[in-house]
Order: C-alpha cells, then sequence, then structure tokens
C-alpha cells in the first residue's frame, strides 16, 4: 500500500502586500517523517510553515494561491474549519509561550476549552501529555506550580505537551531550539524522534546541524522558492542544486 | 569591518590540507622512483635511506589524519566540504601504502645477494614509471577536482596490468633456465608486484576523486585474473 502525504502541497503562492513572499512551492509531507525546512532569514520558510495551519489568516494584506491539502482535504476550501485545523496541526514558537498559569492548567488548557474530556479523564490526559513530552518525570510532584517557574527547556516542552492534549496529527515547530542551551536542545531533538512515531513533523530551522541530525527530508528554501527538497541524507552529503551546496557550506546567506 | 568575509577558516583549512597531500604524494613519488634505482644499482645505502624514510611518511601521513579530524571538530563541514575531506583522509592512507610498497622495493635490495649491478628487465622500469605517472596524475585530478582524469588513472591501470602480466609470465619462465639465479628472478617478481600495487592504490585515489566530486562510491579497479 502506498502511503498517502499527511499534506500535499500545490503552486504555493503568498504574498504581504506587494511583495511575494512565496513562490510556486509543491511539496508533499509524508506521514511520521520529519521535514526540515532551511534557508537564510527571509527566504519565505516560515511563512510557508505559518500557511500550513492558516496562522498568515491574522495578517492583513496577505493574498495566497495554490492548494493545500492535508489528507486529502483543501484546509483553505470555504467550508474548512480553521479551529478543527489549528487543533490537528500544532505549532511551536520559537520561544516558549505558557500561559502564566500552573503547569497542570497549562496542559488542561486545551481540552477544556474543546470541553473533549474533564475529571479523571482530565488528570489522565496531562499525565500522559506531559509524558510524551518527556517532561512528567520532572514536574508529576509540582504540576500546581507556575508554569513560568520552569527552566526554559522545560517551557518548551511544556508547550509540547500543552499541543499533544489535543491530539494533533501534525506538529508544527518554528525554530523550537534557538532560546535553548544545547542540552534542552539535544532533549528536545530527542522527543521530536520520539514524536515521530506517532505525529508529522515539520520544523523550520537554522541550525544546519539541527536538520541534519533529526529530519528525515530536508527543504532548502531561498528567496520564497524551493530550492531542492530530498532526503536530508542527500541534501548534506550531496546536495543536486549548486545553489544548496553554497548555502550549506557557508558560501552564502 | 563592513566587509566580513564568510568561509575564511574552513578554506585556509581545507588549502592546507591540499598542500600537505601534494607534499606527501611528491615524496612518495621519489621513494618509487629511488627504490627502483636503488634495486637496480644494488645501492644498499640509498635502499637504507628510503626505509628509514618510510618512517617520516608513516608519521607524516597521522599528520595529515589529525588535521581531517581537527578541521572535522571545529568546522563541522557538510556537502563537498565533508567529501574532500573524507577523500583526504582516504587518499593519505593509500599515499602511506605506496611508501609501504617503496619500502618493501628498497628491503629487497638490501637483502638479495650484493652484486655491482642487477640484471633487471626493461618491463620493471616501464612499470615503475608508468604507475608514477598514474600517481602523479591521481593527486592531479584531486587538486583540480577532475573527475574525467580520475577516469582517466582508472584506464592507464589496465594497461599498467597488462604489462605487469607479461613480466610475470617472462619471469616465470625464466625460473626454468638453471642459469639464472632464482633468488634473483623471484625479486624481480616481488618489485613487479610492489609496482603494481602502487598502480592498483593509485586507482583507489581516483576512485575517491570521482566520490569528491559526485558523491558517488565507484569501483573502477575490478580485478581480473586473465
Amino acid at each position: 500500500m502506498t502511503l498517502q502525504p499527511t499534506f500535499q502541497i500545490e503552486m504555493l503562492n503568498f504574498h504581504y502586500g506587494a511583495t511575494q513572499a512565496l513562490h510556486n512551492v509543491s511539496i508533499d509531507i509524508m506521514p511520521r517523517e520529519i521535514t526540515a525546512l532551511i534557508g537564510p532569514s527571509g527566504c519565505g520558510k516560515s511563512t510557508f510553515l505559518r500557511c500550513l495551519n492558516r496562522m498568515n489568516d491574522t495578517i492583513p494584506d496577505t493574498e495566497i494561491s495554490g492548494r493545500i491539502r492535508l489528507e486529502g482535504r483543501d484546509i483553505y476550501a470555504p467550508d474548512a474549519d480553521t479551529t478543527e485545523l489549528r487543533q490537528r496541526v500544532g505549532l511551536v514558537f520559537q520561544r516558549p509561550n505558557p500561559f502564566p498559569q500552573s503547569i497542570f492548567d497549562n496542559v488542561a488548557f486545551g481540552p477544556r476549552v474543546l470541553g473533549t474530556v474533564s475529571g479523571r479523564n482530565l488528570q489522565e490526559l496531562v499525565e500522559d501529555s506531559l509524558r510524551g513530552a518527556a517532561l512528567w518525570d520532572e514536574v508529576a510532584t509540582t504540576l500546581t506550580s507556575p508554569a513560568l517557574s520552569l527552566s526554559l527547556g522545560q517551557q518548551q516542552r511544556l508547550c509540547i505537551a500543552r499541543l499533544l492534549a489535543v491530539k494533533p496529527d501534525v506538529i508544527l515547530m518554528d525554530e523550537p531550539c534557538s532560546a535553548l542551551d544545547p542540552i534542552a536542545t539535544t532533549k528536545v531533538e530527542e522527543l521530536m524522534r520520539q514524536l515521530k512515531e506517532q505525529y508529522t513533523i515539520v520544523v523550520v530551522t537554522h541550525s544546519m546541524q539541527q536538520a541534519a541530525r533529526v529530519s528525515d527530508k530536508t527543504g532548502f528554501f531561498w528567496l520564497g522558492e524551493l530550492v531542492e527538497f530530498d532526503e536530508t541524507n542527500t541534501i548534506f552529503t550531496r546536495p543536486t542544486v549548486q545553489r544548496t551546496e553554497e548555502y550549506i557550506t557557508g558560501r552564502f546567506g | 569591518m563592513d566587509n566580513i568575509q564568510t568561509r575564511v577558516t574552513l578554506d585556509d583549512s581545507l588549502n592546507a590540507l591540499t598542500d600537505d597531500l601534494v607534499r606527501l604524494s611528491s615524496k612518495i613519488d621519489t621513494a618509487i622512483e629511488q627504490s627502483v634505482q636503488a634495486y637496480s644499482n644494488c645501492d644498499i645505502e640509498l635502499a637504507q635511506q628510503i626505509i628509514s624514510e618510510d618512517t617520516i611518511i608513516n608519521e607524516k601521513r597521522f599528520e595529515i589524519e589529525e588535521r581531517c579530524l581537527q578541521i572535522m571538530v571545529t568546522q563541522q563541514p557538510v556537502a563537498g566540504d565533508m567529501r574532500m575531506i573524507v577523500t583526504g583522509m582516504n587518499i593519505v592512507t593509500e599515499l602511506e601504502r605506496m611508501g609501504d610498497h617503496a619500502a618493501g622495493i628498497a628491503r629487497l635490495a638490501v637483502r638479495v645477494e650484493e652484486v655491482p649491478k642487477r640484471d633487471v628487465p626493461g618491463g620493471i622500469f616501464q612499470i615503475s614509471t608508468q604507475c608514477r605517472d598514474m600517481l602523479r596524475r591521481s593527486v592531479e585530478a584531486f587538486i583540480q577536482r577532475d573527475a574525467s582524469k580520475a577516469y582517466a588513472v582508472a584506464a592507464n591501470d589496465d594497461n599498467l596490468d597488462t604489462q605487469y602480466r607479461l613480466l610475470f609470465h617472462k619471469t616465470v619462465a625464466e625460473t626454468r633456465d638453471a642459469s639464472k639465479s632464482t633468488d634473483h628472478l623471484l625479486s624481480v617478481l616481488f618489485v613487479a608486484h610492489n609496482l603494481e600495487r602502487i598502480g592498483d592504490r593509485a586507482t583507489n585515489i581516483a576512485e575517491r576523486v570521482i566520490f569528491m566530486t559526485s558523491g558517488k562510491l565507484t569501483e573502477l579497479n575490478v580485478y581480473d585474473p586473465e
């Protein structure tokens, strides 16, 4: 049986006013893989990532064309439900952004809003999510403590736990380790490898070493175009396009 | 500082690596030439010099390997840079082994019975010239990152193998001649064998140059018993 892509993106174009940020990007993102997007600042990789859960919708004077299908359904169709989309496709930000609440309440926030679970089931869901984010052992006895008392690395994993609690299919990560120290980075990377057993992950990173370490596929963006997309191994050993080679070997960017 | 250049440290390191490899290959080239000279002229002094210089070659090999490791650790190269360093590490191993072959020939010069000048078949000199040429051209392919030159080296190796086989059969046939010294004929075979192996190693370098330029791991040196 052929594996169906999680996301099928066809001829995606995106404009901020008169500035075109993405040019005819077409790419399939496969399930239970980590896809890394690399490229210099302003190349369109974060814009692309945010198109995948319609986070750009709120930015005024933007325009999108082309098609993004999530498991076959057009996420920009007029009847598409953005709340459901963002529950299925969660985003982890560059800087951890826990709510100024307890650790427990942060993770319980999504399920409470959705009204999906309560009581004992909610407690189990919070525990499962914290375990899923490899944070449970560190916070099991301090669930009522403020989330902001955690270290930055723990806060980032808490944000991942918060996301897991709403049972997503896809996790988008925008520079998830750029604010973290090397040990916290290693933990998040290890967590990503564990998470890909169940989730599809797309990560934007400035760290080429990180892309090489954690991802299965890598896409190189430049000036809004997807220049090359291939197995990570191939991209970092023998890229096909000269521009990719020049970027990853530090000749420009 | 309004214009900071990127990659200065990495480019300097890669250039220094190339220079080191070129210098070492030149030492090996001389060692091969002199080893055949020492063997043919029964020049024990020169032979001993080659044997003792092999230690310097071995040390230089570790030095170059150390440099490669240092670049990997400090610069974390990828793609073409990474392939070049891996190639450098492979080439330095091949060069060191070529040095061993030259020292092997020098040991034969010392070991076999002393005569003023040996009756060395012309084929030995031809093979020696050809394998040194292959060495130089494989290193040139590396410096110039030229895959077509690398393929040409491999094509030359077939020619060298043919010459080696001719010499081998002729020398084996001569062992039936009671007037010829078997020790001497055996030493000729060993010298030829060492030279033929140097040709194989030049081909290995060529294979690595193809990897460096294209990322493809290729076997050029397919053994043909005939």
